[in-house]
């Protein structure tokens, strides 16, 4: 099972958004040695195989968050703040929507409340069959949404936005947080697949290579 | 449990971790700054206390309670060097009481919480015996005390499972639950390792069910306290397993301090006289002192 189910990668470092460079290499360091074999705290805690898997996602949190252009990119898509999923804090965690267990976990939905979704309206538009960044935008103007709203639904930045629609490459992610962010964009839409949405939308966009 | 009286409760995966040391000086201090204080030993089977606070061993202890020759525990507290300071003394033999039954732990309790005292302390046994986690579970907080040290560490971590399924199993319609918990149980064995995995499990079977236990683990908020510690490294455990604790077990740990290694704490067990009072400006006596004084905040502003 993955320890870090329903963890960002702030929340892997245990960082507060806001965290600086320095905090951020203090707390990779800090988890480091917590998950290292020698931890008097884990050691006896997780397999082998169990703890390799914890340390890779350290070293990935690390990676995206200490390198400032791909943190942003990491940012642009992040809910806002999140806590730290916890039982005794929490109330139940949304059950990830992925298959995989590899996704990057900071792609839950967003917890806005389902009464500000778009309510499809008789006659509803009906989302597009064939997905590309055109035929998106023409579904959410259809349904009455500009940028902006959209931009307060997903927490996705309105360039961000503009460019999943534009299929613009030179502004857009690599295709794994791409996916998610196509994702949460579906999800604001209310697609009733939006995994499959979103894995079309990167086909489509690996098929059409400008 | 009335409102008014602070019930703590400290114990440990293990016995060596200091845990009658610093129930005696946290018991003396806070005796000093003006609480009236009495000091349990609840450690069944095992007492020291007395000797920790200079008393020569009592005649009369728990075991006059539990034998019901004697109904009133106020009866049986005994004076200390300090003005308001009681102890309450345990039972030397294990054969006396370590086996306690149920009634007689409900009846235990219910005297201990008529005591005339601002605060009980009670020192629980090493281990988790059934008794010991009953008593651990109903003090707020219960603290577990450990060292630096790969056996407490690992005793903790099974004596921190046993308590939440414990507390779990308090519940008062667990009956409801038993079925599907006990089936998730036996399937997946490995994963009981980890009590957050086992939530998840839960979590997928009913949400419903996942809700309920975990509003009611809630409540469980055990402190946590490193004793001996000799360097940067193990003073950072504490925080470390509060991190473990909340990811993997699912429980809000909270990490009272670290009390540092010290000849003043032998020196002190030597003169039978607690740390506190007897080295108040050694390193662990300070810490100890910021514990206390940290524990005393928290029931204050839980409005105990």
């Amino acid at each position: 099972m993955n320890p870090f189910a329903g963890y960002n990668y702030y929340q892997i470092l245990e960082l507060s958004r806001g965290a600086s460079p320095e905090e951020i290499a203090f707390a990779y360091q800090r988890m480091r040695q917590i998950y290292s074999p020698e931890s008097l705290a884990t050691y006896s805690l997780f397999t082998p195989e169990e703890r390799a898997e914890i340390l890779a996602q350290i070293e990935e949190s690390f990676r995206v968050l200490s390198d400032a252009p791909s943190r942003r990119d990491y940012d642009a898509f992040l809910p806002s703040e999140v806590r730290p999923p916890s039982p005794a804090e929490a109330g139940p965690q949304p059950a990830l929507p992925f298959e995989e267990t590899s996704e990057p976990p900071s792609l839950r939905p967003m917890p806005s409340p389902s009464s500000e979704r778009p309510e499809a309206e008789p006659p509803a538009p009906k989302p597009p069959r064939e997905i590309t960044g055109e035929s998106l935008r023409r579904f959410r103007e259809a349904l009455g949404i500009n940028l902006d709203r959209m931009n307060d639904l997903t927490r996705i930045r309105k360039g961000i936005l503009q460019a999943i629609e534009d299929e613009d490459r030179n502004l857009l992610p690599a295709p794994v947080y791409l996916k998610g962010l196509v994702l949460t964009y579906a999800r604001a839409l209310n697609f009733s697949a939006p995994e499959v949405a979103a894995q079309q939308y990167l086909d489509h966009l690996a098929s059409h290579k400008s | 449990m009335a409102a008014s009286r602070k019930i703590w409760a400290f114990g440990s995966g293990k016995g060596g971790t200091g845990k009658s040391v610093i129930c005696a000086s946290i018991g003396a201090y806070l005796a000093q700054v003006g609480l009236r204080v009495v000091l349990v030993d609840a450690d069944l089977g095992g007492a020291n206390l007395h000797t920790c606070l200079g008393l020569e061993t009592p005649l009369r202890n728990l075991a006059e309670f539990i034998h019901r020759r004697e109904n009133d525990l106020q009866n049986l507290l005994l004076p200390t060097a300090y003005p308001l300071l009681q102890l309450l003394p345990g039972t030397q033999y294990s054969h006396d009481a370590s086996t306690i039954r149920f009634q007689q732990q409900r009846r235990l309790l219910r005297a201990l919480n008529r005591l005339e005292a601002d605060l009980l302390i009670l020192d629980i046994g090493a281990g988790s015996s059934a008794v010991t986690m009953d008593f651990f579970l109903a003090a707020d907080p219960g603290v577990l005390i450990l060292t630096p040290e790969p056996t407490a560490v690992e005793n903790i971590h099974q004596m921190l499972r046993q308590l939440l399924f414990r507390k779990l199993r308090s519940l008062h319609d667990y009956h409801r639950f038993r079925t599907l918990l006990n089936g998730l149980w036996e399937t997946q064995q490995p994963s009981y390792r980890m009590p957050w995995d086992f939530f998840q499990m839960v979590e997928q079977k009913s949400p419903d069910i996942a809700g309920r236990l975990r509003a009611h683990l809630r409540g469980f908020r055990p402190g946590l306290i490193v004793n001996q510690v000799r360097t940067e490294e193990d003073r950072e455990l504490g925080r470390a397993l509060k991190t473990v604790c909340q990811r993997h077990f699912g429980v809000e740990a909270d990490f009272l301090g670290a009390v540092e290694y010290d000849d003043a704490v032998w020196q002190s067990v030597r003169q039978r006289q607690p740390l506190l009072p007897a080295f108040p400006h050694s390193r662990p006596a300070r810490s100890i002192r910021q514990i206390a004084d940290k524990l005393l905040y928290r029931a204050r502003q839980r409005g105990a």
